[in-house]
C-alpha cells in the first residue's frame, strides 16, 4: 500500500502545507477523476488528461456504521461515499464522528486528512485518506 | 444466429460443507444437468466454467474449470474458465449461449461452483474486497454490505422507505427458501426477528445480508432444432443474454439511468418483450433490501412504488409478479461463483412447472416467461458487471 503514497494522495511534510488527493482531469471536457484515469471515458481519449489535485472538501453522499469488520479496522466505524467538490465519488472512512444515530447525515460537508486507515496483520498502521466533518465555525466560511 | 435452448439444469445444494472439495461440489451439479438434459454426455462440446474465489481460498489460482471438469470426466474438450465476481455463473451462461448462438458449438455446458468455508470466516470476508479496484476500495476496508448499506440509506431517504419494509423482504424470500430443497436458510423469519437481528452495517441487520456459502449450479445449452432429439421435457429457449459493466453512480443513480436498468432494457429488446411479460424473475438480493431498488431498475414498476409491491405482496409466490421463488441470496443462498446459474435454474424449474412448494403460477397457469439479474463487484462508483438473462418456455 506505500506505493499510493504521493502517487494516489499528497501527505504534508511542513507547516501550512496541506493534504490532496491526486486526481486528474480532461482539458477537452473538464470532467475530473479520482482516482486518476489512463483514458477520458466521455472523450475516449488517453492524451487529454492532466494532475489535479483534489479532494480537500466535499459531501458525504451516503454512510454506514459497521459493526462488523475485517482484520485490523476498528469495530464499530463509519464507512462513507464522499462526493467531492470537484466531481469524483470516493470511499473512505469518516473520522472524529459519534458513533450515535444521526451523528452525521447525507449531504454533510467534510474535509479530507490523512491518517490511519487500518492495522497491517503485524499491527503497523496503514495510512490512506480519510475524511472529518467540517467544523461548525469553519462551515460559514465554505458556504 | 442459432436458437439457443437450456436443455438441463442441475445444482449441489447451497449450504455448508467443510468435508467436500470445489470439485466435488460442481461434480453433483454438473452430472444432475447433464440427467437432467438427457443427453448423451459425448455429446457435449465445451465447457464455460465459473468460479469467483478459488484463487486466493484455495490456493487453486489457475486452470479451475479444467480440475473441475477432469475431475467431472470430461477431457480433451475446450475449457473456458470465467470471473465475473458474484456475476460469474451468468457471465459463464451467457459464454456458453454466444458459443451455440453463434453456430461455432451445438452442445455446451455452463457450471459455477464456489467453496466459501474454509473455516476462517475473516478471510472468506476479507476475499469478498477483492471484487473491487483493491487499491483504492479493497484495501481501504469498503464492505458489500456497507455499500448495499448505503446504497438503501439513501432510498430512504428519497422513498421513504422503512425498516420495516427492509424486513418485509427477508420475510417473504426466506419463507420462499423454506419450501426450496436446495437453499442453505431454510427458517422462515418474520419482519419482527429480522430487525431485532444484530445491526451488521446500518441499516442492514444480520438476516437481511447474505451469508457465505458452499454450492454449485450447471446448466446443459443446446441448438433448438437439435434439442427435441434429447428432451421430451418442455423446451426453455434462452430469449435473450445481455451483460454490461457500470457506467454510472450505484449509490445516487436514479432507476432509469442505472447499470440495471441498461441490461434489463437490452434484454427486452432482444427478447421483443417488456418488464410487463415478465412472470417470475430471480434478482441480485446481496442484501435482501436491495431487491426493492430493483423492482424499479427491471422496470416491475415505476420509480419510488417498489414499497409499495412488498406492502401488498405483490412479489411473493401468489402475486402478480413473483420475485425470488428460490428463497434469493439470503436464503437460497450466495456461494459468489455458482449464484447466476442458480438463478437460471431455478427460472428453468419454474417455466417448466417444476419447483415443487415453491411454483409460481403465471397468467395463463404455468409461467412461460423468466428474468434473472446478476450484479458482480464495484469498480469506480458501480456495479463492475451486471448480467440479464430472459428466459421463455416453448411449446
Amino acid at each position: 500500500l506505500d506505493s499510493i503514497q504521493e502517487r494516489l494522495f499528497h501527505v504534508p511534510s511542513k507547516e501550512g502545507d496541506e493534504p490532496y488527493l491526486i486526481g486528474n482531469r480532461c482539458r477537452t471536457c473538464g470532467i475530473v477523476f479520482f482516482p486518476p484515469k489512463g483514458g477520458c471515458p466521455r472523450c475516449l481519449r488517453e492524451d487529454t488528461l492532466e494532475r489535479l489535485p483534489v479532494g480537500k472538501r466535499g459531501r458525504i453522499s451516503s454512510y454506514s456504521i459497521l459493526h462488523v469488520a475485517p482484520p485490523g479496522f476498528p469495530v464499530p466505524h463509519i464507512q462513507a461515499m464522499i462526493r467531492l467538490d470537484e466531481g469524483p465519488l470516493v470511499f473512505s472512512l469518516l473520522k472524529d464522528v459519534s458513533l450515535e444515530p444521526n451523528a452525521v447525515s447525507i449531504g454533510d460537508a467534510v474535509e479530507l486528512c490523512i491518517g490511519e486507515v487500518r492495522k497491517d496483520e503485524y499491527g503497523n498502521p496503514i495510512i490512506g485518506w480519510l475524511y472529518r466533518p467540517v467544523p461548525a465555525d469553519r462551515r460559514e466560511e465554505l458556504g | 444466429m442459432n436458437r439457443v435452448v437450456v436443455l438441463g439444469v442441475g445444482m449441489h445444494p447451497f449450504g455448508k460443507y467443510p468435508q467436500k472439495h470445489l470439485k466435488e461440489l460442481a461434480n453433483t451439479a454438473i452430472w444432475a444437468a447433464i440427467r437432467d438434459a438427457g443427453v448423451e454426455p459425448g455429446k457435449i462440446e465445451a465447457a464455460f466454467v465459473g468460479n469467483c474465489l478459488g484463487g486466493v481460498l484455495l490456493g487453486q489460482e489457475s486452470v479451475r474449470g479444467q480440475v473441475i471438469l477432469r475431475h467431472a470426466g470430461f477431457q480433451g474438450i475446450p475449457v473456458v474458465n470465467v470471473e465475473n465476481a458474484c456475476a460469474t455463473a451468468s457471465t459463464a451462461f451467457r459464454m456458453a449461449w454466444l458459443s451455440v448462438a453463434s453456430g461455432v458449438h451445438d452442445v455446451v455446458l455452463a457450471v459455477g461452483a464456489e467453496k466459501m468455508y474454509i473455516g476462517d470466516t475473516a478471510r472468506s470476508i476479507q476475499a469478498l474486497t477483492m471484487a473491487t479496484d483493491v487499491e483504492v476500495a479493497g484495501n481501504m476496508g469498503l464492505q458489500f454490505t456497507a455499500l448495499y448499506a448505503m446504497t438503501i440509506r439513501r432510498k430512504m431517504e428519497k422513498y421513504g422507505w422503512k425498516p420495516e419494509d427492509l424486513a418485509k423482504v427477508v420475510e417473504k424470500n426466506s419463507h420462499h427458501g423454506s419450501l426450496n430443497p436446495y437453499a442453505q436458510f431454510r427458517k422462515p423469519l418474520t419482519v419482527q426477528e429480522v430487525l431485532s437481528s444484530r445491526m451488521v452495517a446500518d441499516p442492514i441487520t444480520l438476516y437481511m445480508a447474505s451469508s457465505i456459502g458452499d454450492g454449485a449450479a450447471a446448466a446443459v445449452l443446446c441448438r433448438e432444432d437439435l434439442a427435441r432429439k434429447w428432451s421430451e421435457k418442455p423446451l426453455v429457449r434462452v430469449a435473450a443474454s445481455a451483460l454490461r459493466s457500470g457506467q454510472t453512480s450505484m449509490l445516487e443513480a436514479r432507476p432509469r439511468e442505472s447499470t440495471t436498468w441498461l441490461t434489463a432494457q437490452d434484454a427486452y429488446e432482444q427478447a421483443g418483450i417488456g418488464p410487463e411479460d415478465i412472470e417470475v424473475a430471480e434478482v441480485h438480493d446481496a442484501m435482501a433490501p436491495a431487491e426493492l431498488k430493483l423492482y424499479e431498475e427491471l422496470g416491475f414498476c415505476p420509480e419510488g412504488e417498489a414499497v409499495r409491491l412488498i406492502r401488498e405482496g405483490k412479489t411473493g409466490l401468489q402475486g402478480q409478479i413473483p420475485v425470488n421463488p428460490s428463497g434469493g441470496l439470503c436464503s437460497r443462498g450466495h456461494p459468489v461463483g455458482a449464484t447466476g446459474l442458480a438463478q437460471i435454474a431455478e427460472v428453468v424449474w419454474q417455466l417448466r412447472g417444476e419447483a415443487g412448494d415453491r411454483q409460481v403460477r403465471g397468467r395463463n397457469g404455468i409461467p412461460r416467461w423468466g428474468l434473472t439479474q446478476n450484479d458482480g463487484g464495484f469498480v469506480d462508483g458501480d456495479t463492475a458487471a451486471t448480467a440479464v438473462h430472459l428466459f421463455q418456455r416453448l411449446d
